[in-house]
Parts: C-alpha cells; sequence; structure tokens
C-alpha cells in the first residue's frame, strides 16, 4: 500500500464507514504514515470549517420582497382554486 | 384552508394544493424551505446581493413552475436544482478550463518511486473550528472556495456541506456519480491545499 494510494482513498472515502478488508489495509497504513494521517487529519479539518461556516440569515426585507413579488404575480397558467373548481 | 392547518401537513399535501393555485399552500412551502433556499444559494454564490437574487428567483420559477413537478424525484431535490439553475447555469464553465488542468493534478501528488510523498505533510493547528472561525479564517476560506469551478463549489457544497448522497448530488448537478466523486475528491484536496499556507504553523501562515 503506497501514500498515493491512500491519498487518492482518502479523497473518495472521507465521510464513510471503512470495514472492507481494503479499508483495513489503508487503516494499517495510517497507522504507521505520518504523512498520511496528517493529511487525513487536515482533509477532515477542510470539511468541518466549511460546515461551521456562518452562512448569513435571511432578512425579513429579502423574505418581504419575495412575498410582493408573488403575490404580484398572475396564477400559473393551468392552475384553478379548488374552490373555483368545484363550483363549475 | 387555515395557515395553522397548513402547517400540520406534509410536504405531498402542500404541494397538491399549491399545484392547484392555493396561495396559502405555497406560502407555506416558501416558509419551510426558505432558510435551506438562501443558505444554500449564498454556499454556491458566495454574495449576498446574488443570494437574494437567487432565493427570489427560485421561488418565482418554483410559482411558475410547480405544476411540472411530477414528483418522482424529491421536492427538495428539485428545488436544489432551481437554484443551482438559477445560481450557475448562466455562466458554468466560465472558470472551468482555467482551473481544470491544475485539479486533475491533484489526483497524482508528487511522490517518489516507492509511493511515499515527496514533501512532508505539514501538521495543522489544533484549535477547534468554532473557536478558530475568526474574521481572518472566514476570509480565507471564502477566497479558496470562491476559486473553485462551478461544477466542483456545487459537488462540495451538495456533499460536504448540504450532506446530500453521490446520487442526489449527482442528479441535481446534472452529471454522473463518478463525475460527481471525482469532482469532490479534487475539490476537498483543492481546497485543503489552497488552506494549507494559512493553517500551518509558522512559514508565513497564521501566527
Amino acid at each position: 500500500m503506497k501514500c498515493t494510494d491512500v491519498y487518492l482513498f482518502l479523497c473518495d472515502n472521507l465521510d464513510e464507514d471503512i470495514s472492507s478488508p481494503r479499508c483495513r489495509e489503508i487503516r494499517k497504513h495510517l497507522e504507521g504514515c505520518t504523512d498520511c494521517s496528517t493529511y487525513l487529519a487536515s482533509l477532515k479539518k477542510t470539511v468541518v470549517l466549511y460546515q461551521t461556516f456562518p452562512a448569513p440569515h435571511l432578512s425579513r426585507r429579502v423574505h418581504a420582497r419575495l412575498v410582493k413579488a408573488i403575490n404580484s404575480l398572475p396564477r400559473p397558467a393551468g392552475t384553478t382554486p379548488r374552490r373555483r373548481r368545484s363550483s363549475r | 384552508m387555515k395557515s395553522s392547518e397548513l402547517k400540520a401537513l406534509p410536504d405531498e399535501r402542500i404541494i397538491a394544493a399549491a399545484r392547484e393555485g392555493e396561495r396559502r399552500a405555497f406560502a407555506e412551502l416558501v416558509r419551510r424551505y426558505e432558510d435551506t433556499v438562501y443558505r444554500f444559494a449564498y454556499s454556491l454564490c458566495r454574495e449576498r446581493e446574488k443570494a437574494e437574487e437567487t432565493f427570489q428567483d427560485t421561488f418565482i420559477n418554483v410559482f411558475r413552475k410547480l405544476r411540472t413537478f411530477d414528483g418522482r424525484s424529491k421536492f427538495s431535490t428539485w428545488l436544489y436544482t432551481i437554484v443551482t439553475n438559477s445560481c450557475l447555469m448562466r455562466h458554468r464553465r466560465r472558470k472551468m478550463r482555467d482551473l481544470e488542468e491544475s485539479l486533475e493534478a491533484l489526483d497524482a501528488p508528487a511522490a517518489g518511486a516507492d509511493g511515499r510523498f515527496v514533501a512532508a505533510v505539514p501538521r495543522w493547528e489544533e484549535t477547534p473550528a468554532d473557536i478558530m472561525m475568526d474574521k481572518e479564517l472566514r476570509a480565507q476560506l471564502d477566497a479558496a472556495i470562491r476559486k473553485l469551478p462551478d461544477d466542483y463549489r456545487l459537488v462540495f457544497t451538495l456533499r460536504d456541506i448540504e450532506g446530500k448522497s453521490t446520487a442526489e448530488t449527482a442528479a441535481i448537478a446534472g452529471l454522473s456519480e463518478e463525475a460527481t466523486k471525482s469532482r469532490l475528491r479534487r475539490a476537498r484536496a483543492f481546497l485543503r491545499q489552497q488552506l494549507n499556507p494559512y493553517m500551518t504553523a509558522g512559514d508565513g501562515g497564521r501566527k
């Protein structure tokens, strides 16, 4: 098992439960290879950092603008409110 | 139907009512999905103003096209696809060619004949992410992900931030599962590479 094999495997399977024979090989390699275990830690951290990146909240202004825009739109073609259809 | 009654209904019933032109049902759909749509739009666009425009375009498109939603895919998958189209399609592949080659090179890092890396992999600081998420780090993260070509940023966002499966990500992005996997692999490696100087102690990185 080479570092380059482990590198591609880690990038593909970062978030998966590894229990296959190949994964056991990878784990064994990781235990003895500082470079690969350090790489794996930094790769995982990269993902965690983006997962915890604070996204801005939707403002009331943007919500209100959408509501106003939707209310100004004509009913889409082919749609009929149930009440009106049942009266036909 | 009253708003309080609508809130108790499952998505399928709300969608069916909205398809029939019930505006209150559509408002309930907006209530349920607006935060998801805005967060995803921001993750893709990386600009507040553009995310706000995408947010508005998305729901207007949903309003107009809801009758074409056939229910074969999940509603959220359809919604993510509309956000993606609103945000990216107009300039999709704009940056692809520029970076494609350098991203492909990430599949084969410099290694010796024995398969070991030529350069030692530097260790990142161990500080928890929530403590480190200061303004400077956010700027670094933002700058790195903005450099990714659209398709790569889309796949990374859907898989690693939104937690979608490979199959759902592929469906939303309009890619094969193999292409989705390779883009995710390269996107992760690219972002890690971009952050590496900053995250590594010393040598001009973080203080």
